[in-house]
């Protein structure tokens, strides 16, 4: 397998707080991937250096062979383009229509005419089941309406990458299902890598190949691998507590 | 059989028999680093070499991103609305059936309608329901002002306190040091003007008169006001806007906390009491900018300024300029809160009640200063 993103002996210090200490993994191409843990372990931090808005302390992070934490402002563009991101609030621009919102890249990167680039969003409009919202502003839809608009915009170009930052929060049962089949069903058919943020249980078990937990006592990754043979296996008190959703493992 | 070759021959290959009746359009398995804007390009080559026929051989590939689905439907349309038969050949059903997805959502997207510009009567009358709606609103909202200053005496909520000192500190203390800065160049530039012109007559000493009478009467609380105004009215708008657009106002009203008490009156008053003590400091410094142009620059002696500053002083000018200063302060308040309640969406709206709270407050601290100035001739 070929590994897309590596993420070398990374660590993070926030004036004088450490918030990830030597952190290392790797994710291959073409998988699902999701970085778990309790709330302040670091995962939006570590989503942050991923996509190279934030620059670690120490350490490197290499996508697609390029390390991203000394790329030129040129180069970093080349390698964010590849990416795909679904904000937690969505990140819809608010001061443009729905399809506005998803027009923007493709106008920015691709030279296709207007008649192609509206059917390319009106199908992932589509894809994300939504429908006559076009002329909508994010502040006229509900929630998990705006988290399938969000979605459908960073599918837009179809990236390679594509991350997920807590994308079922938010979201009734069913919507949340759906939207997990369809995050199996992108990566089937596109082919896409998929990194996923989440609390979700239920939709870690469903979709990630793999995951890694972070726990905010160590700033670092607990355990790793498959989340299904993690809940059975581990011998770890947290990872168990976790994955088996038991109240504080600490006595 | 002669045939040509286009670019990117890895995943997209197009030959077009000698001819030129039959194109054939073949895809590779690999589409990972093709471009859209190569494969546009490659498939508008095809149409302007305008073939009888195109052959779409697609039995190669497994997996096509959607995208390119959509392209290829969007060629497929164009190809046979100019009248070329396609050929399609696909050994994989999933494909041939987005395919056939993708042509179908292209026929329910319809040509957009241009809208016609709505008739002048229609636009007058369209803009006289707004006008009279937004009259009806601001003047509910200055009756629930009032209401809530006339029960201010009998009900006192201990969470508005901290309110008040809050923004008395931001617009009072906070605005001290840009009005003092503003007032004292502004003294330096008046004195200095006036003393070349005064200067023809031997009439330098009058400088101090014109400064203190200009600075206590007009220009200190106008240029507080505005001072004022750029500085807390349009943030008062936006920090309001943007509690309203993330339901902080909502949140208060169901903890049973009237919004125009807890978060417009505080701010009201604190700016009508900021308001005239920032126009004393106005005034003082105004008249300090010209006591450094008198003494160093137009070498007028100390004594002499300051007696002259004296005898032009008066406590009636002084206490007329309190008193519109509290009225601007009211007025500077009161717009920047209510634009802010008017925010309804999105950011572009807080930008958008911000500078509407600046050009309405400065407006209307110059109209009611007329007004005063009016009122004083005819008293």
């Amino acid at each position: 397998m070929k590994e897309i993103i590596k993420v070398k002996n990374v660590s993070v210090i926030f004036s004088d707080r450490p918030v990830l200490e030597n952190v290392s993994f790797t994710v291959y191409e073409g998988e699902i991937f999701a970085i778990i843990g309790g709330s302040g372990s670091g995962k939006s931090t570590l989503l942050k250096l991923m996509t190279g808005l934030l620059k670690p302390t120490k350490g490197q992070i290499i996508i697609d062979t390029i390390d991203i934490t000394n790329l030129d402002e040129s180069n970093y563009f080349n390698v964010i383009g590849k990416f795909g991101i679904l904000f937690q609030n969505s990140g819809l621009i608010g001061s443009m229509t729905i399809k506005e919102n998803l027009m923007l890249p493709l106008l920015h990167h691709t030279k296709l005419s207007l008649e192609q680039i509206e059917a390319i969003v009106k199908y992932k409009l589509a894809l994300v089941g939504l429908k006559n919202v076009e002329t909508l502003y994010p502040s006229e839809l509900s929630g998990g309406m705006k988290k399938r608009a969000g979605l459908a915009r960073a599918l837009v170009l179809n990236p390679k990458i594509i991350f997920l930052d807590e994308p079922s929060s938010g979201l009734d049962p069913i919507a949340s299902a759906s939207l997990d089949e369809l995050i199996i069903e992108l990566n089937k058919v596109l082919g896409s890598t998929i990194i996923v943020i989440t609390h979700d249980l239920q939709s870690i078990f469903k979709i990630a190949h793999r995951a890694i937990l972070l726990e905010g006592t160590t700033k670092g990754i607990i355990a790793e691998g498959d989340p299904k043979y993690l809940k059975e296996n581990s011998a770890h008190p947290f990872v168990k507590a976790f994955f088996n959703r038991l109240p504080s493992w600490r006595t | 059989m002669g045939s040509q070759s286009l670019i990117n021959p890895k995943s997209i290959n197009i030959t077009l028999d000698q001819s030129m009746d039959i194109a054939t359009i073949t895809l590779t398995n690999d589409m990972g680093d093709l471009s859209l804007d190569t494969f546009i390009e490659n498939l508008e080559y095809v149409f302007k070499k305008n073939p009888k026929k195109v052959i779409l051989n697609l039995t190669d590939v497994s997996k096509i991103g959607d995208n390119f689905i959509i392209l290829l439907a969007f060629y497929m349309q164009r190809f046979i609305k100019a009248g070329i038969n396609v050929d399609l050949q696909s050994s994989n059903q999933q494909i041939e059936e987005s395919l056939k997805n993708a042509t179908e959502l292209l026929n329910q997207i319809k040509p957009e309608r241009i809208s016609k510009s709505p008739l002048l009567l229609e636009q007058i009358g369209d803009y006289s329901v707004a006008s009279i709606r937004s009259l009806k609103k601001t003047i509910e909202f200055v009756g629930e002002i009032l209401i809530c200053f006339l029960r201010m005496p009998f009900t006192r909520s201990r969470a508005q306190k901290g309110h008040l000192i809050k923004n008395l500190y931001n617009v009072g203390i906070g605005g001290i040091p840009i009005v003092i800065l503003i007032s004292m160049l502004l003294g330096l530039v008046v004195a200095f003007m006036t003393s070349i012109q005064l200067q023809q007559f031997g009439a330098q000493i009058y400088v101090a008169s014109l400064i203190t009478i200009a600075m206590t009467k007009e220009l200190g609380p106008l240029m507080t006001g505005i001072i004022v105004s750029g500085r807390s009215g349009s943030s008062f708008a936006s920090e309001i806007g943007a509690m309203k657009i993330a339901e902080e106002l909502d949140a208060l009203s169901s903890m049973g906390l009237n919004v125009t008490r807890f978060i417009v009156i505080p701010k009201m008053l604190s700016t009508a009491i900021s308001l005239p003590i920032l126009s004393l400091f106005s005034q003082f410094f105004g008249i300090f900018g010209g006591f450094i142009v008198a003494i160093f620059i137009i070498g007028l002696s100390p004594n002499a300024y300051l007696t002259q500053t004296i005898q032009s002083l008066n406590l009636f000018d002084i206490w007329w300029g309190t008193l519109k200063c509290v009225v601007f302060g009211l007025l500077i308040s009161g717009i920047g809160c209510y634009e802010g309640l008017k925010v309804e969406k999105g950011a572009t709206s807080v930008g958008e009640a911000a500078t509407s709270a600046v050009v309405k407050g400065i407006f209307f601290i110059i109209l009611f200063d007329s007004i005063f100035a009016i009122i004083l001739v005819y008293w």
